[in-house]
């Protein structure tokens, strides 16, 4: 199931959209990780709603926008997009029920036209969704390096080349064990030994300094509000299950590839990547973020079915809550940790700009083969780098191709016929 | 300065590697550079154990600087990016002559801003070389 899933992946929209937009309104959780002090001032009553969906406009919702074309790509709804309006509905709203209507408003608008648009484009005169998903195909395989990338980013290239030697390795095993499915253990081993690295620089670290960062812990609100943050957790796991909602395009690509075990490992990456500045940043604001500390994806993905994912959905969202003093207090206690999910993060963004304009050139050479969609593309993207990178990098391989296909139509259409 | 004749700083945060290498090139041997978890940097310059902490995050809004703020206080914290994108070189140069003791960067521009704060950073403190 996907997006072309109609009604049923409406209705799960909508429902995430009503869902989440309330948490925002309430002032439960937001998406944008720039909102979140904000929202936190203004739960104290120190700011006012005009204030706060003042900075929210001010806050820079380019991502969404740039996630479109892997939507389009494979009719997963990127979690982007939709997060990001329900944060704006939800902070200019006063009545909880009108957030909530906007949003599941948000939510289908938002699936209706990734469906029109899909279709579309699909048939114009040159296919533009095919090389969309064509330029992700790198990335299916490129994403299970990341964890041997952030070996070699915050341990050097020695140990990362020894974690890149096992990670090659533990693809080859996987590729000549038709059993376990594609691309687990490259990931898998990755992981193991970025922490066997990490546990063995921690325990080196010199323990001398006290680490005090001051925070006062909020996390007692997060216990007030655990049963409206499991219920969204539910509605996310559910949607993600189902294909129809995705995280990055990291998982995203896998899922759409029906390889939900790798996809799972990605989201389990990213996960660990984005833990310690999510738990702090939750912990001092008092806020969570809207996809809590994102352990609901791993899950969701690992989940033998739908009905299965909801619950666990819901339990992990819930557990977190639990567990998050605990987790906050061990990360700061451990910084090499921390380090970690820098490092994870620094890769994985690496690394996925690197596989899409990689894809980028595939989808370019079957757009106009012989070369013309090849140097347009290196046109586009080297631009692009020495103008001050205007499109972000993670999204010049996208953007690149959909110019390409929207150029190769006008083509066809004035009688330049490349097939 | 904790060094005479050098600044020592502390790079962190997704883009800690295209820090390095700005800071580095800009600033040579008279500066000292290396990488940290936030909390760990932010509290080495709370110790008097390095002059500046540079963090950065993906959006450059707000996540670079948070352990920072938490313990240098807000006062000492200033994000070097408006809306996600990087300051003017000029204004980055007035930042760098204020108060702060953490810059937080955007990581797809952290290593020009980088160059560009640590370039003023020098200058703050007479360590520049003389412009030909």
């Amino acid at each position: 199931m996907n997006v072309e899933s109609f009604p049923t992946g409406l209705l799960i929209m909508a429902a995430l959209g009503f869902w989440g937009a309330i948490l925002v309104q309430r002032g439960i959780a937001v998406f944008h990780d720039g909102l979140r002090p904000t929202m936190g001032e203004f739960i104290e009553g120190r700011i006012t709603r005009d204030e706060l969906a003042r900075t929210s406009f001010s806050l820079n919702q380019m991502m969404g926008v740039w996630m479109i074309p892997f939507t389009l790509g494979t009719g997963i709804i990127l979690s982007h997009p939709l997060l990001f309006s329900l944060d704006l509905i939800g902070v200019r709203v006063s009545r909880g029920w009108v957030a909530g209507l906007l949003g599941a408003l948000a939510g289908a608008v938002i699936f209706l036209l990734v469906l029109v648009l899909r279709s579309a484009l699909s048939a114009l005169p040159v296919n533009l969704i095919e090389p969309l998903s064509t330029m992700l195909m790198p990335l299916v395989y490129a994403v299970t390096i990341i964890p041997a990338v952030a070996v070699a980013y915050q341990f050097g290239i020695g140990p990362g080349s020894l974690a890149i030697a096992v990670t090659l390795i533990a693809h080859l095993l996987n590729a000549a064990t038709p059993a376990i499915s594609p691309n687990v253990l490259p990931i898998a081993a990755g992981i193991l030994v970025l922490f066997a690295f990490a546990f063995r620089a921690e325990r080196r670290r010199v323990k001398d300094e006290t680490i005090i960062n001051g925070i006062e812990s909020k996390a007692a609100r997060f216990r007030q509000n655990v049963v409206w943050l499991a219920g969204f957790g539910a509605l996310l796991a559910l949607a993600t299950r189902t294909l129809l909602f995705g995280w990055f395009a990291l998982d995203m690509s896998a899922a759409s590839r029906g390889l939900l075990p790798e996809a799972a490992l990605v989201a389990l990456t990213i996960s660990l990547g984005f833990l310690p500045a999510v738990a702090t940043s939750s912990v001092m604001t008092g806020v969570s973020q809207m996809i809590g500390l994102t352990f609901v994806f791993p899950v969701a993905y690992f989940a033998p079915s739908p009905l299965f994912a909801a619950v666990a959905g819901a339990l992990v969202i819930a557990l977190e809550v639990a567990l998050l003093d605990r987790i906050h207090i061990a990360l700061d206690s451990a910084p090499t940790f921390r380090e970690v999910g820098d490092s994870l993060r620094g890769a994985m963004e690496q690394v996925t700009a690197i596989a899409l304009i990689a894809g980028a050139f595939v989808s370019a050479e079957r757009l106009l083969p012989g070369g013309a969609g090849t140097l347009t593309v290196a046109g586009i993207i080297a631009v692009n780098e020495l103008t001050g990178v205007r499109i972000i990098r993670m999204a010049e391989g996208p953007v690149a191709v959909l110019a390409l296909g929207i150029l190769a139509n006008v083509l066809f259409i004035a009688g330049v016929h490349f097939r | 300065m904790i060094e005479e004749g050098k600044l020592t700083l502390i790079a962190s945060g997704i883009a800690k590697g295209p820090i390095v290498q700005a800071v580095q090139r800009v600033g040579g041997a008279r500066v000292s550079v290396q990488t940290m978890s936030d909390i760990q940097g932010a509290q080495y310059v709370k110790q008097g154990k390095a002059d500046y902490f540079i963090g950065s995050c993906t959006t450059g809004q707000g996540g670079a600087l948070s352990m920072a703020i938490a313990v240098l206080g807000k006062d000492r914290c200033v994000m070097l990016t408006d809306r996600g994108k990087m300051l003017p070189v000029a204004q980055i140069r007035e930042k760098a002559a204020g108060p702060y003791l953490a810059f937080g960067l955007n990581a797809d521009q952290a290593e020009k801003a980088a160059g560009a704060l640590v370039q003023a950073l020098l200058e703050k403190h007479h360590l520049a070389e003389p412009r030909k």
